[in-house]
């Protein structure tokens, strides 16, 4: 990976930023010290709540919490079972991170009302129980921690400042490979659309937990190195303004990145020291500070610093299509050759839904083999858009059953069927709108990328090779539908068409066996669906992926298919090639409406 | 038996006071799917200066009331205008911080105005408990019982039967529709923070006798929206039935297993309601067809 | 020896000797020729304001006075204070800068418990003398430290005052108890605890404990009404106890009702309206300062509205913490002056020691010793009359 320019610079900065911290104790005395250390620590807890709420799309009210948990956890270890304070503070890390990720699976089928509900609860909750167990660590009084040990030798603040730089850095560090890879992008995807991410093989309940025990587990260690630097815990440092002083600190900087953390949670400790005389005045200060920031400034410091200053990336003259790059080959990795006989790629047997009382299918059933185009037309509301839903599993039919290259799906769910091979664009696009074009593709090479977050989090070598494997293919992709110069705009600056075609490539970028397009030409002018109609041909002959495709432009429908299903108010009314179709009288009546004397 | 019938009256009676904070969550959710964190402090607000005008400037009871509540919806509406509709089309997590930003600054706005004030708003009625059936109830908790079910019949009449409200229910289904259909959002939306705002006004002035009035005392506000949530935050009666029913819940956990845990009752109920039916107790599930 | 050895010699011990005794002159942090610099961290905004306002108002006032004067020994009182929110984080931090940046002389009156509990262990080690007067909290005091001092009775005293007037004054048969989960209200039951099992050798019928913040309290209550106890100890704050204390009364309970320090101002009586009446609770300080007309104390009250609030004083001002802030700087200035112009923190601490029944008539007597730095485990026993006031009933002790 050939890193920008502005990334090269920003990873200067921030090298630079870590060394004058490290150094810091030579030059700051022992107020500005603390000052410092302090907003440290808060930063690792803001970087928790940026991962959390900016990258994955989640709401926490709760951080606090989990700062507390690893707090408690730690001064426990070490003073009632004499654990090194170096072990103890991942271990309660650890705890927490456990804890947030029980506290995740609420989440999971809440909308983000009842989630900061929760997580607001939580925070709470915790508070409460710390202080009302009076025997686990003297309830309300608290509990002294005794100076951290290293080798035997008690570290005075001077020198654990430099250990909390060093757990600082290698965070954020670890923080930055995981945005940097797969599950980075995952998170990502999740925030911006939850449907098309299941739809790319996301599996949404494990990175939604996942997203929580990574947030808990940053301030766990937030909390332990807390206490270590206070050397005392009580509950009233965790109580709810503290989680809500996180999260501001987090939107100040820019709440999607990292960096941001750095810059809010440092500018948020600082304050109070600057604003010491005000005190009536501070909560008052605080509350419109947060409020000026959601209103004018929501993408924080860094996203102002972003628009202002970085330059767009250079938009290529979009105005005459897109061109096809002759003789794209597709990497082999992509290439999946298989065979079925008797059309035994898929198999729809009687397949029913109902949405609240309206019968929305009944009774479909449809065969599909290898290297075929098949279509399904029908007027609107005919249930075209749900027999999809079904099929790549965002729904689950009421009757019926869908076997996919022999294997019964009926029961899988929609991530999973991406693995399985099955893959989909939208009808009205679901990109991944704040990401990049070519991460949107890389998205959805999800489910063939197989490196764990550990691995992620370590940068291991295997890691970094498939990581740039991928990279190459969803590139290719890129100039197999012809957008390869928008690689690094922004998905939603994308115009229409290229938007539809970036959507086809996302879904390729899985290695499919079977794509399904959902009216994919759509708001095409001709020249685009010129266009379109090669690209499918092309993705069935030379990648030997069949396709099933909702449309509604007949040139399209008749041209490319080799045969037409024919849906109306959720019936199967006719199926065969398109030229029986174009004649089927039931057809045209369903489509024009009975003859009206 | 005696005992429980006590702690599941007055498990009524507090449920009762969260069902008119809690109302006002609802009215706000309905109308602009806003989840307003100072609906408390608003309370608080009204209560502030109700008290503002009797205590100080002498007026009689009823102005005072009347006065706070009309003052409160125009600051309400002002908050609408400045505070919110810049955020309309934001996503849901800035609204719900933009209303906890707001919240602090009316609290930290009071305590510089009026010092850590600790006051008490005479009730028009007496506190003095008589028994029924060996419980003991007040004439103030039995009308505020009243109060908050009267409110809740008004309000349910007021969205399914006038124009304006059926006007907002229609702008949060759909506010292009709504426009298209000329409703006006803008004016949709200062009204009904306006009457949200107005609501929790009255609600401060009625709950002050029985929780006393401070800076603080908007901090029940959370325990009506947790009680909404637990009924059903997107239908009413359900929301309202909720609030009875966290009060039931937290007494009767409070008096029959710790005292000191019953925040913490409260909560894991509605962690393992909301696991189960995600949409509240009487919630109507909101399908969104995928 | 050489000449030149011999002044360079003599150069060297010149310059020794200027170093160890100007350096000696200047060691003292927080002293200069003409100014000593005294410190405070307490809550100055957020819900317990009341407290840090009060104490730094007595703390300003005395100030003020003093400087009029010329201040201690030729030198000004240069008054250093920050606002900690009532939050732990935020006393870390004004703590440090009180003392390593602000090289502060010494530190006065203090945060609440929570504020002030954390920072004990930099206090004793950088051996700055702290003088408290707002944290009735036992742990302050324990370890012992030869730099902390107390000027009123701790939570131990006061619960002792009040749990003995219930007992033997009020013989009291059932006790029971209601009180906050923070360490002041789990202070007060410890000692409720200890003292009915091993001193009165009563059982309590009830112990109930709610969380701050907490607006309903009828679990609890009627938990304590199902045990019939006839008296009942609230160990709150004066908002909470307002609550309390008509709740009780909505519910039936005829219990007599007693209170811990925070109940006893008069927040709690605007907060219960009538139901208050009979109400008794322990005062740190022999007179109510929003009423009292001990002289003193009206001195105070006036010298403290013509300064700070010509226009009138907020609710509940002046409080016990006015007072006892006041009487901290009293003490302060003694042992400033006691020790003289050669001043240093070990000095001080010596003065502060020799301190015997210090009194300007706004607390009980201040007594320090070698061994003991609580100033009084003097409480009054007051109670809310007919009309709505507080009135002095008795002077309590423990033992």
């Amino acid at each position: 990976m050939r890193p920008s320019p502005r990334r090269h610079v920003m990873r200067g900065t921030m090298v630079l930023v870590f060394a004058a911290c490290a150094s810091a104790p030579l030059f700051l005395s022992n107020y500005p010290l603390f000052v410092l250390s302090l907003a440290i620590v808060n930063t690792i807890a803001v970087l928790g709540v940026n991962l959390v709420m900016g990258h994955a799309g989640q709401i926490s009210l709760g951080q606090a919490g989990f700062s507390a948990i690893g707090a408690y956890a730690t001064a426990l270890l070490v003073v009632n079972l004499d654990v090194s304070y170096w072990l103890a503070v991942p271990l309660g890390a650890l705890l927490a991170a456990v804890s947030g990720y029980i506290l995740g699976l609420p989440a999971l089928r809440l909308g983000p009302l009842y989630v900061s509900m929760v997580t607001f609860g939580f925070g709470l909750i915790v508070v409460i129980i710390v202080q009302n167990w009076y025997e686990l660590a003297n309830g309300p009084n608290g509990m002294v921690v005794p100076s951290p040990v290293f080798f035997g030798r008690e570290l005075f603040p001077r020198e654990f400042h430099v250990a909390i730089v060093a757990v600082a850095a290698v965070l954020f560090l670890l923080a930055r490979n995981i945005v940097d890879s797969k599950h980075g992008r995952a998170f990502i995807a999740i925030r911006e659309s939850e449907l098309a991410a299941r739809g790319m093989g996301v599996n949404l309940a494990h990175y939604k937990t996942t997203a929580f025990a990574l947030g808990a587990f940053a301030a766990g260690i937030s909390g332990g190195l807390f206490a270590g630097l206070a050397q005392f815990v009580n509950p009233d440092a965790f109580v709810f303004p503290v989680s809500i002083l996180y999260v501001t600190m987090g939107i100040l900087g820019g709440i999607n990145t990292l960096v941001g953390a750095a810059i809010g949670g440092a500018m948020l400790t600082a304050l109070p020291e600057l604003l010491r005389g005000a005190a009536e005045y501070k909560d008052f200060l605080t509350g419109f500070l947060l409020l000026l920031l959601l209103i004018f400034l929501p993408n924080g410091i860094v996203g102002f610093i972003r628009e202002r200053f970085v330059p767009p990336p250079a938009k290529v003259d979009s105005s005459d299509g897109p061109r096809v790059v002759a003789h794209t080959v597709l990497p082999t990795t992509l290439q999946r050759r298989g065979r079925w006989e008797n059309n035994a790629l898929l198999k729809v047997e009687n397949l029913g839904v109902s949405f609240g009382g309206l019968r929305a299918l009944q009774n479909v059933s449809l065969a599909l083999g290898s290297d075929e185009i098949l279509s399904v037309i029908g007027p609107n509301g005919a249930g075209k858009t749900t027999l999809f839903n079904l099929i790549s599993g965002l729904n689950r039919p009421d009757t019926g059953r869908i076997v996919l290259d022999g294997a019964d799906i009926t029961g899988t769910s929609a991530h999973s069927r991406a693995r399985l091979g099955i893959a989909r664009t939208f009808q009205n696009l679901d990109l991944f709108g704040e990401m990049s074009v070519l991460d949107n593709v890389r998205v959805g090479a999800h489910t063939r990328l197989r490196s764990s977050l550990l691995q992620a989090a370590l940068r291991t070598g295997s890691e970094r090779a498939e990581e740039a494997r991928y990279r190459d293919v969803a590139m290719d992709l890129l100039q197999f539908v012809g957008l390869g110069p928008y690689a690094n705009q922004k998905a939603s600056s994308l115009a229409f068409g290229h938007q539809r075609l970036l959507e086809i490539a996302r879904a390729l970028a899985s290695a499919p066996k079977l794509l399904l397009l959902d009216e994919p030409a759509a708001g095409l002018n001709s020249s685009e669906l010129d266009f379109l109609m090669e690209l499918i041909r092309r993705i069935r002959e030379e990648f030997g992926i069949s396709v099933l495709l909702i449309g509604h432009t007949m040139r399209l429908v008749m041209a490319l298919s080799n045969r037409v299903i024919v849906l109306d108010h959720g019936v199967q009314l006719a199926e065969g090639p398109p030229a029986e179709i174009q004649k089927n009288p039931r057809v045209i009546e369903a489509y024009l409406g009975a003859d009206d004397a | 038996m005696e005992l429980l019938s006590q702690v599941l009256i007055s498990g009524i009676t507090l449920g009762s006071l969260y069902a008119l904070v809690g109302l006002g969550f609802v009215v706000i959710y309905r109308a602009t799917k806003v989840v307003n964190f100072a609906q408390g402090e608003m309370m608080m607000l009204g209560a502030m200066l109700a008290l503002y005008f009797y205590s100080d400037l002498q007026f009689p009871y009823f102005l005072a009331f009347m006065l706070a509540v009309v003052l409160s919806g125009v600051f309400g509406a002002g908050l609408e205008r400045f505070a919110y509709r810049p955020l309309l089309n934001a996503p849901v997590v800035t609204l719900i911080l933009a209303t906890v930003a707001v919240g602090q600054m009316i609290r930290a706005g009071v305590r510089i105005l009026r010092g850590s004030e600790v006051s008490r708003f005479p009730s028009i009625l007496s506190a003095d408990p008589f028994l029924i059936g060996g419980v003991a109830v007040t004439p103030l908790s039995l009308s505020i019982i009243a109060i908050a079910i009267l409110l809740v019949c008004v309000f349910m009449l007021f969205f399914r039967k006038t124009k304006l409200g059926k006007g907002m229910e229609a702008t949060s289904e759909n506010r292009e529709a709504a426009l298209l259909v000329g409703i006006s959002v803008n004016q949709t939306f200062s009204l009904v923070w306006a009457t949200s705002s107005g609501l929790a006004a009255a609600a401060g002035v009625l709950l002050a006798p029985l929780i006393i009035i401070t800076p603080e005392m908007g901090s029940i506000g959370i325990k009506g929206f947790i009680g909404a949530i637990l009924g059903g935050f997107n239908n009413i009666p359900g929301a309202i039935a909720g609030c009875f029913l966290l009060g039931i819940i937290e007494n009767l956990g409070g008096v029959y297993i710790a005292s000191s845990m019953k925040d913490v009752i409260s909560f894991v109920v509605l962690v393992l309601v909301l696991t189960v039916k995600p949409q509240g107790i009487f919630g109507a599930a909101e399908g969104k067809r995928a | 020896m050489s000449a030149v050895t011999h002044r360079l010699g003599a150069l060297v011990l010149a310059t020794v000797a200027a170093t160890l005794f100007g350096g000696l002159a200047r060691a003292e942090p927080g002293v200069t020729d003409n100014e000593i610099r005294i410190g405070m961290w307490t809550p100055l905004s957020g819900p317990v304001a009341l407290l840090g306002q009060s104490a730094r108002d007595g703390v300003r006032l005395w100030v003020k006075e003093i400087n009029d004067k010329g201040g201690v020994h030729g030198r000004k009182i240069n008054f250093i204070s920050y606002d900690d929110a009532g939050s732990p984080q935020e006393a870390q931090t004004a703590i440090r800068r009180l003392i390593d940046q602000d090289q502060v002389f010494m530190l006065i009156a203090g945060s609440v418990s929570g504020s002030t509990l954390p920072v004990r262990q930099i206090i004793t080690r950088e051996k700055v003398p702290f003088v408290s007067s707002i944290s009735s909290n036992i742990n302050l005091m324990k370890p012992f430290s030869r730099y902390i001092y107390r000027i009123y009775a701790n939570e131990d005293s006061q619960a002792f005052g009040i749990i003995n007037w219930m007992m033997e004054h009020v013989k009291i048969q059932r006790p029971a108890i209601i009180y906050n989960s923070n360490d002041y209200g789990v202070g007060g039951f410890q000692i409720y605890e200890e003292r009915l099992k091993n001193h009165y050798k009563v059982r309590s019928v009830a112990a109930e404990r709610y969380n701050p913040g907490d607006q309903d309290f009828t679990a609890q209550l009627l938990r304590i009404k199902a045990a019939n106890p006839d008296g009942l100890l609230v160990y709150a704050f004066a908002q909470e106890a307002g609550i309390i204390v008509r709740q009780a009364k909505e519910l039936g309970l005829t219990a007599k009702l007693f209170g811990g320090g925070g109940t006893s101002t008069p927040l709690l009586q605007r907060g219960a309206g009538p139901a208050a009446i009979g109400f008794t609770s322990v005062l740190v300080v022999p007179e109510i300062p929003e009423r009292s007309d001990n002289p003193s104390v009206v001195a105070y009250r006036e010298k403290l509205k013509a300064a700070f609030y010509p226009d009138g004083f907020p609710p509940g001002r002046p409080s016990e913490y006015d007072t006892a802030a006041y009487t901290a700087a009293k003490i302060t200035e003694a042992a400033l002056d006691k020790v003289g112009r050669n001043l240093t923190r070990e000095a001080f601490v010596d003065a502060l020691e020799s301190m015997k029944n210090f009194d300007i008539g706004m607390t009980f007597p201040v007594s320090f010793s070698k061994d003991n730095h609580e100033g009084t485990t003097l409480v009054e026993i007051v109670k809310v009359a007919p009309d709505l006031k507080w009135e002095s009933v008795a002077q309590s002790s423990d033992k």
